[in-house]
């Protein structure tokens, strides 16, 4: 049962359409605006019927006319066009319709969304490359492989980079849901090679593939109360047993910032004795190789390999060729 | 009842439409006739109508009529604003514009039921879906775009400063929106993470700039700007990491026939760009120039050398 002011709305946007094509189907009306049959015909003869400017004669009430399923209306001037757009509304469309153009096919195109957006963004005064929509990993064989397992809540395989171990994995896994957190979209799911949830960075699934078993419902119905305990390979995500002291230059500050850290001391000669937690001995040697080559290791929990940074340098030269 | 106070907010509507001057409530209710004789009760049923539809985003203005020392309210509702522009759109056009709306999540956003209807009609299908996104601060971005679309300057906190900015354009980004324009004080285009926007007031006057002849948006490859000489590099990726640099490293790669991947780009910034090849670590590789190659490697043979001195 719409309230009056959803009828109110629906009526000053369907007048001017109706007007435009010259009368309508009933049915079709009902439809495109949402509006119930029965409501939208009372609206028309016992409403609509009966609105005009004073003095609201029968010369300048809304002439309605209702015949076999089919509507017709005449002097409604000054409904004959909708209402503006709220810039919120404006903003919505585009910057929708913007992430859709995105993710199509280049090759295919979609010049009516194009030209579409283009009168809509004219129409608020705004040119159509003031909104600009990078789709990002959502423009990507493994986020519609993704999405298309949700909707259809089938399994997936998927082949997975860990940045903090640099090694790929191989894993079956439920999709359960994408998430957003900061800037980075999150797949959570249960991992069948290790028997627990699991969130997964989405963009660094390299491969994914959609197979025909269905997710078991009890991982579904836990996802609404569940937290996204034991996520693996979240940024900032350590461990509390492995720290390192290092003594960095002042110009590598930048760190302190970017990670989290236990604490900042400084020291002479635009040093600085910074303690940190560590990932993964890949993490830290990503780290080190980031820093000024003078950056030195003072102390480091026993799990940790200090060597780490170097390890990886002797790796890359080995690929350069470079390595005597 | 309810069909009653439709047709008296249409008729307060219509009123509004055809007048050409403000109209006082008295002249309103006069005129429609439908509101009860009870001031008392005609006022709080007028004020109910007018916030109707101001809700809807009818622009009703109110305006301050007779006399000074005696002045009432009048309202006033200007065609201009309330008329939609003729969009001319095809019934292909609207099909396109029902599909974005229903096939990309905006969380955090809005429906766009009310906006497609005003333009021809809502389809409401259920299709696939195709995306989902945050929208962030909804409030902020609203703002930013009435300014932009309206060439209205803005004033904001951002960084601990003050800013006076004519917003260029809005452009979403790695999850955040990111508003670019021309910063009055330093005279200098800049892009602004939108999250980051406090205190934004925006100008009441239209028109106040004109826009660039080319409009672009924040380049997030920090190592296309900086001073050191232009060099344009080749860098080979393993394929398993092609999709990683698509995404962290903004790098547009294309595929050889070993299905490893080749990126060409233009660095002015060195040091940012080895940094950022060296989180690949020996999945990547600098083909050209030597340069650049040289200066990796150099770097590289740098860490092992001092800490072999530290060990010895």
């Amino acid at each position: 049962m719409l309230k009056a002011t959803e009828r109110l709305e629906r009526l000053i946007s369907m007048v001017p359409w109706l007007l435009a094509n010259n009368g309508a189907a009933i049915e079709e009306l009902s439809e495109r605006f949402q509006y119930p049959r029965e409501t939208l015909i009372n609206d028309l003869t016992k409403v609509l019927f009966f609105v005009g400017p004073h003095p609201h004669t029968p010369d300048n009430l809304i002439e309605v006319n209702v015949q076999e399923e089919e509507v017709w209306i005449n002097q409604a001037n000054y409904l004959s066009r909708p209402l503006n757009l709220t810039h919120t509304e404006a903003f919505s469309l585009l910057a929708k319709g913007k992430m859709l153009l995105g993710l199509i096919d280049e090759d295919t195109g979609n010049s009516s969304l194009e030209t579409a957006l283009e009168k809509l963004s004219s129409a608020l005064g705004a040119e159509q490359n003031q909104i600009i929509v990078d789709p990002g990993i959502r423009d990507s064989e493994a986020y519609a492989i993704t999405n298309e397992s949700l909707s259809s809540r089938k399994k997936m395989v998927i082949k997975y980079y860990s940045f903090n171990e640099d090694y790929y994995s191989e894993r079956k896994i439920q999709p359960l849901s994408v998430g957003i957190n900061d800037r980075y979209l999150y797949l959570r799911a249960y991992c069948e090679k290790v028997k627990d949830y699991r969130t997964f960075r989405m963009d660094r699934i390299i491969h994914a593939e959609s197979i025909n078993e269905d997710i078991e419902q009890k991982f579904l119905d836990r996802l609404e109360d569940e937290r996204f305990e034991n996520p693996v390979d979240f940024e900032f995500q350590f461990p509390t047993d492995s720290i390192v002291t290092l003594l960095i230059k002042k110009s590598d500050s930048w760190i302190i910032s970017k990670y989290s850290t236990v604490s900042v001391n400084e020291r002479g000669d635009n040093m600085l004795e910074i303690t940190l937690p560590v990932a993964s001995n890949t993490w830290l040697g990503r780290l080190l190789l980031q820093l000024e080559p003078e950056t030195t290791v003072i102390n480091a929990s026993p799990n940790i390999n200090i060597d780490a940074g170097r390890e990886l340098a002797k790796q890359i030269l080995d690929r350069y060729g470079s390595n005597d | 009842m309810a069909a009653e106070k439709l047709e008296r907010i249409l008729k307060l509507l219509a009123e509004l439409l055809n007048a050409s001057n403000p109209k006082t409530a008295d002249e309103l209710r006069n005129k429609i006739n439908m509101y009860p004789e009870n001031l008392v009760a005609f006022r709080k049923q007028f004020s109910r109508d007018k916030a109707a539809l101001k809700e809807m985003g009818v622009p009703l203005e109110v305006i301050p009529v007779g006399p000074s020392g005696n002045t009432a309210e009048a309202y006033f509702v200007d065609n201009n604003a309330y008329y939609l522009p003729d969009l001319n759109l095809s019934e292909e056009e609207l099909a396109q514009l029902n599909y974005a709306a229903n096939s990309v999540h905006l969380l955090g956003g809005i429906s766009e039921e009310e906006a497609l209807r005003k333009l021809g009609g809502y389809s409401g299908e259920q299709v696939g879906h195709e995306a989902t996104a945050t929208l962030g601060n909804f409030q902020i971005l609203n703002i930013l775009f009435e300014a932009l679309s309206q060439r209205k300057r803005i004033t904001m906190n951002y960084s601990s400063k003050r800013r006076i900015v004519e917003p260029h354009l809005l452009q979403f980004k790695g999850e955040h929106w990111y508003l670019t324009g021309n910063e009055i004080d330093s005279g200098s285009t800049k892009s602004y993470r939108t999250d980051r926007i406090q205190n934004i007031e925006t100008s009441e006057d239209a028109d106040q700039y004109s826009l660039p002849e080319t409009l672009s948006g924040a380049d997030f490859n920090y190592f296309s700007y900086g001073d050191d000489p232009p060099v344009t590099v080749k860098l080979l990726i393993d394929n398993t990491h092609i999709a990683w640099v698509e995404q962290n490293l903004d790098m547009s790669v294309s595929v050889n026939s070993d299905g490893d991947g080749i990126a060409e780009f233009l660095v002015r910034n060195h040091e940012s760009f080895i940094n950022r090849v060296l989180l690949l670590l020996h999945h990547a590789e600098i083909l050209e120039p030597d340069l650049l190659r040289n200066k990796l490697v150099n770097r590289l043979q740098h860490l092992l050398k001092s800490g072999e001195e530290s060990n010895a």
